[in-house]
């Protein structure tokens, strides 16, 4: 089995070199390869890219830098192959997390990896025994790791998990929440099985950026405990979460002033966020950026929010408020004159062209739905004016 | 018209717009108020500060972007053409032209010169990255067999 851990050796030279030191070169390296402040930028781009892990093996100062980044940022997308898999071999690592016996079984093929490692491997003469060495947890080596894993628990400072559909995501979670308490920014998309537990041992001072967007089982009780923990925060993502409701908002929007960016947008449980939650965020934080599709909003709210936050406003989600009427728009119109992105689909009630097309000229992107948009094209028409509504990039 | 004093004592005449891209002089500039003395800049030679105001001259007119969010995955590691033609220099010059933005506090400009380096090292092993750029592997034996553990859980863990 050993075989495996030394055959990556050879194959990255290391062997090679310790018999041939590389006097070859008579040329020094540039000026700056070793500035830390420097290669924390390269490295940046090159994590963004994932082909940062060659770095750490280039030299001392360059793992540390390259490892530093590495931990930063740790994001399990559903593009990557078996990404709750490797999310659960992250969490063996962190927090020394022991997955039960079925998941072990269902680890094995994530050693299957891509072209970078297999280039590597390629004369191992059976790459069977790598998976089973990498997994093994006993393995001194590994152990080895894990204890200088401590020094990784203080640099993690965003965790991302997009997209989990088993059911097992809370256990691992949990793990690494024990240690994970420098986190910044959490970010958890469409898991549908993440409860309120999970993300409260998340929870501390720390937290500016939190995301629990389509994860429906999240309530009121943890989005509550953010409000009482997370006076810093400033972003709040929690689209089709249907159970949060006016309550846990009201308290978020009477502790975290430094809020800018809020989605409550919805389908379902429209009725949970209304006047009540709107207009305490109006009033108390710094909001600019705000998402109520679906709400049950009515014009005394936007009236409300257009006067409270006025210029300071820049993107607004009012889609399928169905209780809206022109005075909204006109709302809008009168005090939010740095308004970069408007959404109003479905809201049928409006049919206030000229102010929308007011909204257009001063070069807001509108969303309209098709029904709203052949209107709009129509009065123009009957106006000889041409309108040109674009809607934002998403 | 702004003068600009190299460490080598030379001299450069430049536009105050263009001297302005580096935030390091707008500052200066903003500071001292009205004057006709050159700005020293002792961090940079004559031959790199001739490349960076080449640089800032052809940006002149760029529009002075906010604090810019790196998300979007297509835009990483792209260097439009004319960046790209003007990052082709020898490796001591790219990482002095690297220093320099730095020192200038010319975002963009630093931008483009660590995606460059990015764009040296993809792809590579790293001994050839050390071969890239001289680096001498300074590991013990003991942690290099740490390193290679870690390389492989990195690995399995962020690849996608």
């Amino acid at each position: 089995m050993s075989t495996v851990i030394h055959s990556p050796v050879t194959e990255l030279g290391e062997k090679v070199n310790l018999t041939l030191p590389t006097k070859s070169c008579a040329r020094s390296p540039p000026k700056g390869v070793f500035l830390p402040e420097l290669l924390d930028q390269i490295f940046i781009f090159l994590a963004l890219d994932n082909s940062l892990h060659a770095c750490t093996l280039v030299c001392k100062d360059w793992y540390t830098c390259a490892s530093r980044v590495l931990w930063q940022k740790v994001v399990f997308e559903d593009n990557q192959i078996n990404h709750f898999e490797k999310f659960e071999e992250f969490a063996s690592a962190f927090a020394s997390w022991k997955p039960p016996l079925h998941a072990i079984r269902r680890l094995l093929p994530l050693c299957d990896l891509g072209p970078f490692q297999k280039a590597h491997l390629k004369n191992s003469s059976d790459e069977c025994d790598v998976n089973a060495d990498v997994l093994t947890f006993h393995n001194p080596t590994v152990d080895a790791t894990s204890r200088n894993i401590e020094r990784y628990h203080r640099i993690l400072r965003h965790l991302s998990l997009r997209k989990v559909k088993d059911s097992s995501i809370n256990e691992p979670l949990l793990a690494v929440a024990k240690y994970a308490k420098d986190l910044t920014h959490l970010d958890m998309y469409i898991c549908d099985y993440l409860v309120d537990t999970t993300v409260m041992a998340f929870i501390t001072p720390n937290l500016t950026n939190i995301s629990f967007a389509g994860c429906h089982q999240i309530t009121d009780t943890s989005i509550s405990m953010i409000a009482k923990t997370c006076s810093n925060l400033i972003h709040l993502d929690l689209r089709a979460c249907g159970s949060v409701s006016d309550a846990s908002i009201s308290q978020i929007a009477q502790s975290c002033s430094r809020l800018r960016h809020l989605n409550v947008g919805r389908i379902r449980e429209g009725k949970r966020i209304t006047f009540a939650s709107v207009k305490l965020i109006a009033e108390l934080t710094d909001v600019s950026v705000l998402g109520l599709a679906g709400c049950d909003l009515t014009d005394e709210c936007i009236q409300v929010l257009a006067q409270a936050r006025g210029n300071g406003l820049e993107r607004l989600s009012v889609n399928n408020c169905h209780k809206l009427t022109n005075r909204s728009i006109r709302h809008v119109l009168d005090h939010c004159q740095r308004l970069s992105v408007f959404e109003m689909k479905e809201c049928h009630l409006i049919d206030d062209w000229e102010a929308i097309t007011e909204l257009v000229q001063r070069k807001v992107l509108m969303t309209l739905c098709d029904q709203q948009n052949r209107a709009c094209v129509k009065w123009a028409k009957s106006q000889g004016k041409a309108v040109k509504v674009r809607a934002p990039i998403k | 018209m702004v003068q600009l004093l190299s460490s080598d004592n030379e001299t450069f005449t430049v536009d105050k717009q263009v001297a302005e891209r580096s935030i390091l002089i707008k500052n200066m500039l903003e500071d001292v108020g009205e004057s006709d003395a050159p700005i020293p800049l002792p961090n940079v030679t004559a031959k790199i500060l001739k490349k960076v105001i080449d640089w800032c001259e052809h940006h002149r007119g760029d529009p002075v972007s906010q604090q810019e969010e790196i998300n979007d995955r297509k835009r990483l590691t792209e260097i439009d053409e004319w960046d790209q033609k003007f990052m082709e220099v020898d490796q001591e010059t790219l990482f002095e032209i690297i220093l320099a933005a730095n020192y200038l506090d010319i975002k963009p400009l630093l931008d483009i010169g660590c995606k460059t380096v990015a764009n040296m090292i993809k792809g590579k092993s790293p001994e050839e990255i050390r071969r890239t750029f001289n680096i001498v592997n300074d590991f013990t034996p003991e942690v290099r067999q740490f390193g290679i553990i870690s390389h492989c859980y990195f690995l399995a863990m962020l690849s996608t």
